[in-house]
């Protein structure tokens, strides 16, 4: 195979980011608010981007392809996920939002510390959150490494790959902050969709299109084009759970909510469940080439990379790399924006709250910029000594960011809710995700139900969450009407 | 109003689980060159977008109460 078209097309993919962060750094205005949260002054196009790019991970080419060629179609049952997403963005966020803007939140903790009075929350919450993130930027890692190597046929090594990988995030992020994240997310964004479009297409042309490529499936492997699926994962309560887990555990994770306090218009959250939807169909040109991989070679061991392997096996080089380089922007447009969040997390959760109150906001910058580096190091550290697990560790990831539902679903609806009971119950859910995701416990107990970990952690944390609140005292009646009172402005 | 469109957008999310989604899980017949199965989520990722679309224009037919 020829390099010189991949080494092109990567070096060219490498750079539009580098000058786009170098142009957010020449706006930013150097305060703390610009570098993390955009001085909330977001336009919609780069919101809608940035949400799109930064939930499509490596997990759009790679896991999902994987799954739709083990497992057949049941994951599209899950796909409508992304209005579910788009109408929780839209109902907690936009409060959320308004919060933020009028109490000057920046990062999840400020929200919660805030209502429930308790400043250890805020750490709470932040080591949750940048625990459950860590693995999630590790599969992007290993993600984006096996992509780059692929495309240029071995040339560019896994370490190498994912060294490079990370050393032009952490530049862009730590010139350009959440403004350079979000405008290279709109040219990752629409690289993205473009790329699993054509792609798909491309590919399943190639076996006479689309509708001859299922005909054939239709003949061949039935089972594989109706839920629960060849292996019968996708049984209808998997589904179910899975869908609540993601769409709540989406909207929660650390990067996501900096895209709800950055958010300059309102309307951005009305248009952003149409929005979402509609990026849903990417998932379309994941399926034609998952499809036509499972036509052309059933065997096919590493199920992860049948998209890249059909791309470079039936596709023009060209196309193959264009496509392969939105495979790795995908991986990149996730990572880039949990660097950036954990770095949100450790500067003002950890260093300006607990060992630096009065530090100045070049301080805080700095600092943030310091656990860029570090939380990177670990993650490229794991990602070499653990370099696999994808659907897994993404779904763990997920399934930990949405056991924050009952303390927010506490701040924005329940007056009766307790500091005690969003505490108990954030920390009972996150320990029944990592019991029922690591042990058979919950299969044991009740072989007959198929629900994912992170549903199990919802009940039993809300569980928790109600009988600690009903047994401790509320916020004091001066912050609950505040709250009341500020949220009462958005009711129309 | 706010709350119909509310319940229009879920109920095309929860046509796409059980026990609506098996009405659509089937192979037969093919739309848009693809196995029903698919095309039944796809079909209600569409009308979930324009419901959402017109939501989003509209302002969930609703005038503004309180101050922004």
């Amino acid at each position: 195979m020829s390099t010189a078209i991949p080494i092109i097309i990567l070096a060219l993919f490498l750079l539009i980011p580098l000058i786009v962060g170098m142009w957010a750094a020449k706006q930013s205005t150097g305060t703390t608010e610009d570098y993390f949260i955009q001085g909330r002054s977001m336009g919609m196009i780069p919101v809608f981007f940035t949400l799109a790019a930064t939930w499509w991970s490596a997990f759009a080419f790679l896991g999902t392809g994987g799954d739709f060629f083990t497992n057949g179609v049941g994951y599209w049952y899950v796909a409508p996920l992304n209005i579910g997403f788009g109408l929780l963005y839209y109902v907690f966020g936009r409060k959320i939002w308004h919060l933020g803007k009028n109490f000057n939140y920046i990062t999840p903790g400020d929200l919660f510390a805030d209502y429930y009075e308790c400043k250890a929350l805020r750490q709470i919450i932040g080591v949750i959150l940048l625990i459950f993130t860590i693995p999630y930027l590790q599969i992007q890692l290993v993600g984006a490494g096996y992509i780059i190597e692929t495309m240029t046929g071995g040339l560019l090594p896994f370490w190498l790959s994912g060294l490079i990988f990370y050393v032009v995030i952490i530049f862009y992020v730590w010139v350009g902050g959440l403004r350079a994240v979000a405008l290279t997310d709109v040219f990752y964004g629409i690289l993205i969709f473009a790329g699993l479009i054509i792609g798909g297409l491309t590919i399943a042309s190639e076996f006479g299109g689309v509708e001859a490529v299922f005909t054939q499936l239709a003949i061949s492997n039935p089972e594989w084009l109706t839920a629960p699926g060849a292996t019968g994962k996708y049984t209808y309560d998997y589904i179910f759970s899975m869908t609540l887990v993601m769409i709540v555990g989406g909207l929660f994770g650390l990067p996501m909510w900096l895209r709800m306090y950055s958010v300059k218009e309102e309307k951005t959250f009305r248009y952003s469940i149409a929005f979402m939807g509609v990026m849903a169909l990417g998932y379309l040109g994941t399926t034609w080439a998952a499809f036509s991989g499972l036509l052309d070679m059933p065997t096919f061991e590493t199920a992860d990379n049948i998209f890249p392997t059909m791309l470079l096996e039936y596709t023009p080089l060209f196309l193959a790399c264009l496509v392969l380089a939105a495979a790795a922007s995908a991986a990149m447009s996730t990572a880039n924006s949990q660097l950036h969040a954990i770095s949100t997390v450790i500067s003002l959760d950890i260093y300006k709250a607990r060992v630096n109150k009065e530090a100045s906001q070049s301080q805080i910058i700095r600092v943030g910029r310091i656990g860029l580096i570090v939380f990177a190091s670990i993650a490229y550290v794991l990602a070499l000594t653990y370099p696999g697990l994808l659907v897994t560790i993404g779904l763990l990831s997920i399934a930990g960011a949405a056991q924050l539902l009952p303390g927010i679903i506490g701040v924005l609806f329940w007056r009766r809710s307790t500091k005690q009971g969003a505490i108990w119950g954030t920390i009972v859910g996150s320990v029944v995700v990592v019991i029922a995701s690591f042990t058979s416990l919950f299969t044991t107990l009740l072989p007959a139900v198929n629900i994912h970990a992170g549903l199990w952690g919802l009940i039993f944390g809300s569980i928790t969450f109600i009988v600690v609140s009903l047994l401790t005292e509320p916020p004091s009646q001066e912050t609950r009407d505040r709250f009341t009172n500020t949220l009462n402005e958005l009711k129309y | 109003m706010k709350k119909v469109y509310y319940a229009l957008i879920v109920l095309c999310i929860l046509m796409t689980q059980w026990p609506l989604s098996l009405i659509g899980n089937r192979i037969e017949p093919f739309v848009f060159g693809m196995p029903f199965s698919i095309s039944w989520v796809v079909i209600w990722i569409c009308i979930g977008c324009a419901i959402s679309l017109v939501a989003a224009i509209t302002n969930f037919s609703e005038k503004k109460g309180g101050k922004k």
